[in-house]
């Protein structure tokens, strides 16, 4: 279901307080110099650790994912699936600070089936609709 | 970054390639971590892996695609 509009987030309608921080800490990042560090090191086949904006982010080039969580960092590692593209680098930090900053699970709580699948399809979605509303070409 | 990340890192690599390794938990090393996978309903060749210790609890997650892992486990 999509969140209502929400008055309190006039730069970013149509969500919530939580997922308008989010975009706007990703489109700190896309700006940020940190970001071509990142590049750099894809383009090198290199390990490399930035933090942005206090966030910690690793690129990890044989990591086989788009994007992988750290709980413990509260940050989160690339992979080269992820910076094949500028769409996909903004949905997987999208999607990694949705799990970091919402979910359940992450924070402590019991696993169950319909929360992971909950959380899941949240992330996902988020992503892709914040993607789509606020970063996308067209 | 502290140890534990720096190893969820190695477990998130081995993981992602192949979700049936048996992976030892880095933060307890008491429990091999449980894995699974969820797809997203809206386009399933994307898909969540969750990987969580039964004993301590410790959990993180990967945003995957339909390439390169080749066991997935799907819990849908």
């Amino acid at each position: 279901m999509e969140p209502p509009l929400d008055p309190k987030c006039p730069g970013h309608p149509g969500v919530t307080p939580a997922e308008s921080a989010i975009i706007s800490e990703v489109q700190r990042m896309m700006a940020s110099p940190e970001m071509v560090h990142l590049h750099e090191a894809y383009r090198e086949g290199v390990s490399r650790i930035v933090r942005i904006g206090g966030r910690l982010i690793q690129y990890e080039p044989g990591l086989p994912a788009s994007g992988m969580t750290l709980f413990g960092e509260g940050g989160f590692v690339l992979g080269p699936e992820a910076l094949t593209s500028r769409a996909e680098l903004i949905r997987t930090c999208l999607h990694e600070l949705h799990r970091l900053t919402t979910s359940q699970i992450g924070s402590g709580a019991a696993i169950g089936r319909n929360l992971v699948h909950a959380e899941t399809q949240a992330a996902f979605g988020f992503a892709q609709r914040a993607y789509e509303a606020y970063f996308g070409e067209g | 970054m502290q140890d534990d990340g720096k190893a969820w890192v190695e477990v998130g690599k081995a993981i992602a390639a192949d979700a049936k390794v048996k992976v030892m938990c880095p933060v307890c090393a008491e429990a091999t971590l449980e894995v699974w996978d969820v797809p997203w309903k809206a386009e399933p060749k994307r898909w969540e892996r969750h990987m969580q210790c039964p004993s301590c609890g410790a959990y993180n997650s990967l945003r995957m695609k339909d390439k390169p892992s080749t066991s997935a486990i799907d819990t849908a």
